[in-house]
């Protein structure tokens, strides 16, 4: 049977469907094909029938209403019908063996566990990273259907998920997914081929390095980098490392300072070294900064151009240059101790009053810092010696003082001259001196947080909800660490936050401090309304009276636009006795948006607790 | 003692989420209570939920084939997740106490009782109940609105085709979604859904080109069904008992949705039946705006294959049932078979499930056909008639698979015939690309469940593999 000539007419009546039944008649590509169907009709009725079909098609008078479009119809459900039984089956070419890399894998699962890991694989949309997180967890990827959605994840929109197949889901196969890596593995792709590389490093190792080196050679820049990185501390390919290092792209350079800063040998050092002495001194310095290989050499340069500083001093471009070369040695040396680091920060403090001139204080700020956190007294009296000069190490000082001092000492050294200065003359130096002080001594107290809590509030598809809080240190902590006195400070500094922090027992003034000042300013909004309420609690007040203070705060109307209530203060409102109902609700409709939420949570726990 | 998988739990479950949501109750010790009767047969409890009493659930195994689920939540999901989470927590071997049964459950299994007695003695007394009584004029009225549909039907379809396909634009298309709806009136739901699928073809927009062969398909389908509709009908009226024909797919084109009793009236039915389940997947069908979860079933007895098809309307499908992937062996009591001539539909009302056995494998093999020209010339045969299945479904045997230079993947029979392997537009995930990962036993002297597919633009007739089967189990490729 002639299959070509029945597609050719099957072509001509899809497009007498596309432009209309009406204009078959007379058709004339319709009629050339005419005779070939007679011809073949003579001896397969099939084909007569067709034929007919297409001659009553095409030979219709015009205008007469719908015979064309049911003769179409006709002709081609024939048609239809016979191209059904003539679909070729056979191959394209004779088949070989499959070129099969058999793995280890069951296909046990049912289709409602796949499918959601396919879809969440294949589409985008929240909600994706925790089903695909639950289904690794519970080692639904360790079926054979989910291979192809699991290596094609490494594509993933979304790079959280990305990575997550990087680090976990695929690495879980072991050994043998590498060949499938390898297989789609294209050297000029991007992301996707790098995390391709990741896990093959990390799966196979020392057996694939050939074959990331090649990859570090030829391919896109992201892939590169990513080979390049991977190559450390493999012996083998330390030579080309350092013709990396020569390269003239820069990441490719940066990548290989990396990976050469992972290396033991005196050549990836000498070349580091080399680096850091020339233009490349940036990439070499964050390179060094993960090493220890260099250390030694850094720091002598180090202390030799600090030395050259009085030189400088007057030329700008010298001053500049020399500048940039010291904040580089401070990258290359970040996090990093040794004694001849402390004698270069020990000699900044002490010649303060130079770099501050040249305006190097980001200089003496590290220096501060570094010496600050060695903890030593000599690094103490240092630093006071800086701060007497500058207000702006009084917080260095003083932390440091915190954790070398008794808590009397520190009082006695800090606060009390400071009020002795203030009784005097209070000028300007002295009152920033003042604020510097209750800042240190608040973030030193007072702990800020940004949390997560389970929300019972909300439905429990949405349960956890991240609030920021400011919360005291525990009341432990301050009688250890702090003096008594530093309470009386604080109110006579008339700071509620330190106060409230402070508070202890038996301080009834204290009480009806913090009362006033929750009257004072009951919003909720900022958090000090909820550390005053924490304060009464350190004070002892008793809890009828906080939880009047807390209503009378919830009731007061400049508390229109709370977004959310701290958790302390959500505990609170959960504790209060029912005959708060009527108020609660009453106050409800002010509160809007999470508040809002909590508050009828807090109404319907109530009156539940009530009728039981 | 009861033995319970959670596997088999899991079977239960209505939709994933419930399974999830059920095992979150165990996890997080929702269940202030748990019991199980003396003999076990009864396990119940108290679950914490967020009202301000607990719900008392209970799950009743003293029929094991036909568990029954209570609480006293007001969930719309059967069973709910309470009581999957009660099963889930026996079978994480949590501690359960034993009590007596408590007064209702033994009220409602009474109840149960007596319905089964009286239903017994119905049947002892030969009183079957009565069939049904037809309403002969109305039926003959709802016919002839019936035939007038298909004249509504087919003066759109014609008109359509005089203008061409290429002039339909949104106008003509909400003309045609008009007549979708008139459908409906004219007690027409299978040209209903039909229609709607030539509108949607359609109004895809983007490719033309592709959506045109495909809607020029569906246009001489509806042409065929209105020629067989309208035959069928007006023989109907003429026949004074007004039988349906349970011989040919028409009449569930015509939209008729066969009942139980029905298809048991004109013999449709083997007693005594095993299944097992070789292929399953689900779809979202936008034309009959229904999820359609489909298993394909191997007969053990008669070597068919047939299909389970449950549809799930968009706007019921929160409650009801999620089809899923089913690994036993279905022993079914009786088995009702709708008309048709492939892969017919099939259904059950009662079912005990029992373990894969080495031979059940072996009837898998010995029932998979070894020649591919008598299967295909079969296959073809149904592709051919335009209301026929258009994706059957063949379980072949296949000396081997292979793979030519160009990539194709192929399956050869014994004599060295080959059918080309390829992922086909029906289905909604792709198979053949896990061939290769296949261990060599899995490539040779197999039974591979194949879904075939015409496709008309390049005159070919291709398969995609489905699951392949050997003597050690089943491998599933889809789902």
């Amino acid at each position: 049977m002639s299959t070509a000539l029945l597609q050719e007419l099957n072509q001509e009546l899809r497009r007498l469907y596309i432009a209309g039944s009406d204009l078959a008649a007379g058709d004339f590509r319709l009629k050339r094909l005419l005779p070939q169907f007679q011809q073949l009709g003579e001896r397969s009725p099939v084909f007569k029938r067709l034929g007919e079909g297409i001659s009553s098609l095409v030979e219709q008078a015009e205008e007469q209403g719908t015979a064309s479009a049911v003769k179409l119809q006709d002709l081609a459900l024939l048609l239809g019908s016979i191209l059904y039984t003539q679909g070729s089956t056979v191959p394209l070419a004779e088949p070989g063996k499959l070129a099969s890399r058999p793995i280890l894998l069951k296909t046990n699962l049912s289709y409602r566990k796949l499918a959601e890991v396919q879809q969440a694989l294949s589409t985008t949309g929240s909600g994706r990273y925790e089903i695909v997180k639950d289904a690794y967890e519970q080692g639904v990827f360790q079926d054979l259907r989910l291979l192809p959605a699991a290596i094609a994840a490494l594509r993933d929109p979304y790079s959280e998920l990305a990575e997550f197949a990087r680090d976990a889901i695929l690495p879980a196969y072991g050994k043998p997914i590498t060949a499938f890596l390898l297989e789609g593995f294209d050297p000029s792709g991007g992301k996707s081929e790098s995390r391709k590389l990741h896990v093959i490093e990390r799966v196979s190792g020392a057996e694939q390095m050939d074959f990331i080196c090649q990859a570090a050679e030829n391919g896109s820049d992201e892939v590169r980098t990513t080979a390049i990185r991977l190559l450390a501390g493999y012996a083998g390919y330390e030579a080309a490392l350092l013709n990396f290092s020569m390269e003239k792209k820069k990441p490719i350079r940066e990548a290989a300072f990396r990976a050469l800063a992972a290396s033991e040998t005196v050549q990836a050092a000498d070349r580091l070294y080399e680096a850091f002495s020339g233009k490349d001194i940036e990439l070499a310095a964050s390179a060094l900064s993960e090493s220890e290989r260099l250390d030694a050499r850094i720091v002598r340069d180090f202390a030799a151009d600090l030395e050259k500083t009085p030189e400088v001093k007057g030329d700008k471009k010298r001053e500049e240059s020399l500048r940039t070369r010291l904040n580089h040695y401070q990258l290359a040396v970040v996090g990093k101790y040794s004694e001849g680091l402390t004698e270069i920060y020990s000699s900044i403090l002490q010649q303060h009053s130079l770099y501050t001139s040249l305006g190097w204080i980001e200089l003496v700020d590290w220096a501060a810092n570094y010496i600050g956190s060695l903890n030593t007294l000599e690094g103490l009296t240092l630093i006071q010696q800086v701060e007497e000069k500058n207000h702006r190490y009084l917080p260095h000082a003083f932390q440091l003082a915190f954790r070398l001092w008794s808590p009397a000492v520190l009082y006695e050294q800090y606060a009390e001259p400071l009020a002795n200065q203030l009784d005097a003359t209070p000028d300007k130096g002295t009152k920033q001196r003042e604020q510097k002080l209750l800042q240190v001594i608040e973030d030193l107290v007072i702990q800020r947080s940004y949390q997560t809590y389970d929300a019972v509030w909300r439905p429990s598809s949405s349960r956890y909800y991240a609030i920021s809080s400011l919360e005291p240190v525990s009341p432990e902590e301050i009688a250890d660490c702090w003096d008594t006195r530093w309470l009386r400070w604080s109110l006579e500094k008339n700071k509620p936050e330190l106060v409230s922090a402070f508070a202890r027992p038996g301080e009834s003034l204290i009480q009806k401090y913090l009362l006033r000042k929750l009257n004072n300013n009951p919003e909720f909004r900022n958090k000090y309304a909820s550390l005053l309420l924490m304060g009464l609690e350190r004070v002892g007040a008793e809890l009828d009276v906080r939880q009047e203070a807390l209503m009378a705060a919830l009731e007061d109307k400049r508390n229109n636009n709370c977004y959310v209530l701290d958790i302390y203060v959500f505990d609170l409102l959960c504790g209060l006795p029912s005959s708060f109902l009527p108020r609660l609700e009453a106050v409800l409709p002010t509160y809007r948006y999470e508040a809002g939420e909590q508050l009828s949570y807090v109404i319907r726990t109530l009156s539940q607790r009530g009728e039981q | 003692m009861l033995e319970l998988t959670s596997s088999y739990v899991d079977s239960l479950a209505p939709n994933a989420a419930a399974i999830k949501n059920g095992q979150g109750l165990v996890k997080k010790k929702s269940f202030v209570e748990l019991n199980r009767s003396e003999n076990g047969e009864l396990l119940f409890g108290q679950c914490s939920g967020s009202g301000k009493s607990n719900y008392v659930c209970s799950v009743d195994f003293v029929v094991p084939e036909k568990p029954v689920a209570r609480c006293t939540c007001p969930s719309r999901q059967f069973p709910c997740k309470h009581a999957l989470g009660l099963m889930y927590a026996y079978c994480e071997g949590l501690e359960f106490q034993i009590a007596p049964v408590p007064e209702d459950i033994l009220s409602k299994r009474e109840k149960v009782e007596k319905r089964e007695e009286t239903k017994a003695k119905q049947a002892e007394e030969g009183s079957e109940p009565k069939p049904k009584k037809v309403n002969k004029s109305a039926l003959k009225k709802k016919i002839t609105a019936q035939l007038e549909g298909l004249d509504v039907l087919e003066k759109l379809i014609l008109s359509l085709i005089r203008g061409g396909l290429a002039t339909i634009d949104s106008k003509t298309i909400k003309t045609i979604n008009e007549h979708v709806k008139q459908m409906g009136n004219y007690y027409l739901p299978g040209a209903q859904n039909e229609l709607r699928r030539f509108a949607l073809l359609l109004s895809r927009g983007q490719d033309h080109e592709e959506s045109y062969t495909y809607a020029v398909e569906q246009l001489t389908r509806l042409h065929a069904f209105i020629k067989k509709g309208r035959t069928y009908l007006t023989a109907k009226q003429e026949d004074p008992e007004l039988a349906r024909d349970h011989e040919s797919t028409i009449e569930e084109w015509l939209g008729h949705a066969w009942q139980l009793a029905e298809l048991k009236e004109v013999g449709l039915v083997t007693e005594g039946a095993e299944l097992l389940q070789l292929a399953f997947y689900s779809y979202d069908d936008a034309a009959r705006q229904e999820y359609v979860d489909l298993g394909y079933w191997l007969e053990q007895a008669t070597g068919d294959i047939h299909r389970t098809v449950q549809y799930r309307p968009y706007k019921a499908a929160k409650h009801l049932r999620e089809d899923d992937s089913f690994f036993e062996v279905a022993q079914l009591p009786l088995l009702y078979r709708y008309p048709g001539q492939m892969n017919v539909r099939v259904r059950y009302d009662e079912m005990l499930p029992r373990a894969v056995t080495g031979a059940d494998l072996a009837a898998v093999s010995a029932n998979a056909q070894r020649s591919y020209a008598e299967a295909l010339k079969k296959a073809k045969n149904e592709l051919k008639n335009p209301l026929g299945e258009k994706n059957p479904v063949l379980l072949l045997h296949a000396a081997r698979l292979g793979q030519t230079e160009g990539g194709q993947y192929t399956l050869t029979d014994e004599s060295g015939q080959h059918l080309v392997l390829e992922n086909i537009p029906s289905l909604p995930q792709g198979t053949t690309e896990l061939l290769p990962y296949l261990a060599p036993e899995w490539q040779e002297d197999i039974a591979v469940l194949v879904m075939l597919e015409h496709l008309s633009d390049q005159g070919r007739l291709v398969a995609q593999p489905l699951t392949v089967i050997n003597d050690a189990g089943i491998t599933r490729l889809l789902y």
